[in-house]
This record gives C-alpha cells, structure tokens and sequence, in this order.
C-alpha cells in the first residue's frame, strides 16, 4: 500500500511532500522509545508513538520510516511539520490512541 | 529516548573520548529533597566553536552523513525537555565541553539508572588513557570512582581485565545504591501525576 492510500483510508490528518505520498509501507511499528525504535523498526514502516519530538523525525529519516504517526492528539510543533516535509518523510496526527490505529492498520491488512 | 540513563552516560562518554579528552569528569546528583536528578559529563577535549554548538544539538546534524551516530546529545536534551528539566551546553574550542541534563526526579517519564558501573567501565575501557572521575550525590551518601587511583594500585595491569573490570562495575553500582525505603507505591509521583493532568 502507497502513503496515499493509507492516508485517504485513514482518514487521518496528513502533511506530505509529493514523493512522501508515492512511499510504499511493508508494515507497522509501534514504540515511544526512540532508541528502540532505532534498533528495531524496518524501512518501509508506519511509525505510531505519542513522540512528537523533532527527534522522531530524526528517528524516522534514519530508519526510512514511510509515515510518522503520532497518535492521541499528541502536540505536534511547526518545526515538527516543516522537517519531516523537507526530509519527505509522511507525517499523521490522529486523536486515536496507538492501539486503535493499530487495528485500523489490520483492517487495512497491514 | 533511550531506556535508561547509563545509556545516555556511556553516548556522552565516548563523545567526549572522540574529542581527544585526557580528563572526564562525570557527576551525578540524585536528590529527593531538591527533586532533581542530573548528569552532568566535563571534559578537556578539543571542544567546539559556538556555530557547532548549536549543530550538534539538531538531530539531523550528523544522522544524514554518517547515520547511527550524532543522535545523543538531541535525545539527552529532549530527555531534559521531557522530564521537566533542563539543558546545558557549554564548549570551549581547546578548552572542552561541559553538558548537563537535569530532570525532576518524580517526573513519570525520568527513565531507570541502569547499569552505570558498566557503562563507566566501557567508556574507561574505550582508551584506557583516558582518566575518568566519577561522583555520586544523593541526599544520603557521597561516592567517587576515579581510575587513576585505581590504576596506581593496578600498575601494569589493565582495568579492563574481566576480573578486574567485573570488580570495578560491581563496585560502582554498590557505591551508588540507595536503601529501598522509598514508599514504591504510596504517593507514589503523585505530584507528577497531577502536574501532567493539569497540563
């Protein structure tokens, strides 16, 4: 599944450069410790933390996340937004908690 | 963030080793009367001009050229931001860097000590040139770990024997050891708690 879809199915509020939209995701990793993430997440990967750090950006260029989910409304900041469009990396905000997304990912079949 | 503060120590450790530091010294203050926890790492290493200073505190400074690395000072200051704390920075270029993270201690998000024996000895165990000073403030007791002093009594032997290096580790977290009488789950962070649901 492309960025794109993910966001239209979703529903979720979404930030993305062109060629974020076009990012194919392989699977989901959950985790607010960044350097677990680090260690643990794959490329490819739909990223759902209530992390909305600048770090998490960092994070995700790193590890080639294709979206940055943050979940529960988590406050995400301008600079948050402005980085993850210039690194083309997609960023979502969801009121949802990390467990719902979850199963809204399964209900996708990711 | 990383799972726990020796984590954090060891990254700020070997920064200060990769900057050609010949003296670190490492303070850790832990103190519930003041509600405060902090990890402060000093060294004479080759420092930084002020230009640096501020690059080294974007997590996308290094990540992009050399990958894995360059994350540890924004996730140390982000841990300071988290845990209501604060942030210091401070480098001179040939003189060294100071760096200090504060956090307040019943803060839900300060993360757990970890191994810091381990830790100390890996970063001493980096260049065993290196001198290290290590001390432990709490409201109870006072601790110093020093590897000079350690190695005037080895004399040729290296620390980073495993009996050695095994003995060094269990020393320092037995230095470091607070009595358990902390009520766990009484009150436990209560003012936390409250704090976070005010804000």
């Amino acid at each position: 599944m492309q960025v794109k879809e993910f966001a239209q199915k979703t529903g979720f509020k979404i930030w993305a450069s062109e060629k974020a939209l076009e990012k194919e995701i392989s699977g989901v990793f959950v985790g607010d410790l960044l350097s677990w993430v680090i260690g643990n997440s794959e490329a490819n990967q739909i990223w759902i933390t209530v992390q909305s750090h600048l770090n998490s950006v960092a994070v995700s260029a790193l590890k080639e996340i294709s979206v940055l989910v943050i979940a529960q409304d988590a406050k995400i900041e301008q600079e948050v937004i402005d980085r993850a469009l210039e690194e083309d990396i997609a960023l979502c905000a969801s009121r949802l908690s990390a467990y719902e997304i979850c199963k809204k990912c399964v209900e996708l079949g990711l | 963030m990383m799972a726990d503060l020796s984590m954090y120590l060891l990254d700020i450790a070997s920064n200060s080793i990769r900057a050609g530091a010949s003296h670190i010294m490492i303070r850790f203050v832990d103190s519930k009367k003041k509600n405060e926890i902090s990890l402060e790492i000093r060294d004479d290493g080759k420092g930084m001009d002020e230009a640096m200073v501020k690059k080294v505190q974007d997590p996308f400074f290094t990540t992009r050229k050399t990958r894995k690395i360059g994350l540890g000072i924004p996730f140390f200051k982000e841990l300071a931001q988290q845990c209501e704390g604060r942030f210091e920075l401070e480098s001179k270029v040939n003189k060294g860097t100071r760096i200090k993270c504060t956090m307040k201690k019943d803060h839900w998000d300060v993360p757990p000590r970890g191994d810091i024996g381990d830790a100390l000895v890996l970063a001493l165990c980096m260049n065993e040139a290196v001198h290290i000073h290590f001390d432990y403030i709490s409201d109870e007791k006072q601790f110093s770990f020093d590897s000079q002093q350690i190695r005037e009594i080895l004399g040729d032997v290296s620390i980073c024997e495993a009996e050695i290096s095994s003995w060094c580790k269990a020393y320092i977290n037995e230095g470091i050891k607070e009595e358990e009488k902390d009520e766990v789950i009484s009150g436990f962070k209560s003012s936390a708690r409250s704090d976070k649901e005010t804000s």
